[in-house]
């Protein structure tokens, strides 16, 4: 059994990491991830499950967007601990993946997103995860990115409050540049609380849609 | 006849998208709004008048995340 990651061995090295990715995603697919950048606005739920697991899945540039800090309250569901609570999200977030892949390029920025900073921050997205928490903030990603900067594609996630049906959870083409995961639905206004599993459900397809779209262009989201 | 979130409804062609939303109930910050393969632009929604045969989707977002 390798020793490493016991605490007293050094990070494997890049090449390592390289070859075990192979071994499960083979090379072709891992070189395609390792030269991809994907933009995540938002380090909540959604956002630091998708980040993470985007991480896991060997992609190399990461460009990660958030304002907040962590507190008590983000634990029930965020990929975070609770020895990083008052940590921005952004910080808190590197320090996870560094410790999924030392060797990604992440790039953060502590940020409210407006339309008026929109181009600012992901005027060179290509695939961008919408991961907001409100309602408002999500319409206004989505339809910002639609209008000033028609070759990005957006990956949002809406309608996963509760703890009802995991299967109502789709992701559906709304246009060629615009994916919804989620069941459409089920949001804070109707009353649900935020559950872990219904949102690292969202996560999954979201981060499962970016993997689409890298690796086959989404032909084959409907 | 215009389909709009996969219904056929009647009355609403010649009427504008934010006629629509504000009758239907929608708050049209909260939403995104699909015609013809693009996102109708939100600054549009007052002079983009809905035609006769269109196939609309209106996206409503909810919160949590």
């Amino acid at each position: 059994m390798s020793d490493i990651g016991n605490g007293k061995s050094p990070a494997p090295s890049e090449e390592e990491i390289f070859t075990a990715l192979d071994e499960r995603h083979t090379e072709e697919v891992r070189r395609l991830l390792w030269d991809s950048k994907v933009d995540i606005a938002g380090l909540g739920g959604l956002g630091s499950n998708i980040a993470v697991m985007l991480a896991r899945a060997g992609v190399g540039h990461l460009h990660l967007v958030d304002f907040d800090v962590i507190d008590l309250t983000n634990i029930n569901r965020q990929y975070y601990f609770i020895r990083q609570i008052g940590m921005p999200k952004t910080e808190a977030i590197s320090e996870i993946l560094h410790d999924i892949n030392p060797y990604i390029d992440i790039r953060t920025e502590k940020v409210k997103v407006t339309p008026e900073n929109y181009l600012d921050i992901f005027g060179d997205a290509e695939i961008l995860v919408e991961a907001f928490d409100s309602a408002a903030n999500k319409a206004m990603l989505v339809n910002t990115a639609m209008e000033q900067a028609p070759d990005t594609t957006v990956v949002s996630g809406m309608g996963l409050a509760g703890y009802m049906d995991s299967n109502l959870i789709k992701t559906k083409k709304i246009t060629d540049k615009f994916i919804l995961c989620g069941d459409g639905v089920n949001g804070l206004e109707s009353g649900y609380h935020l559950f872990a599993p219904r949102v690292s459900i969202c996560a999954g397809h979201q981060a499962n849609a970016v993997l689409q779209l890298l690796i086959e262009g989404g032909k084959n989201i409907r | 006849m215009v389909t709009i979130n996969g219904k056929a409804v009647s009355g609403h062609v010649g009427s504008s998208i934010m006629d629509y939303l504000t009758e239907s109930g929608y708050d049209p910050q909260k939403v995104a709004v699909e015609c013809d393969g693009g996102v109708i632009p939100r600054k549009d929604y007052a002079d983009k008048v809905i035609r006769d045969g269109e196939i609309i989707e209106i996206v409503s977002f909810v919160g949590g995340g």
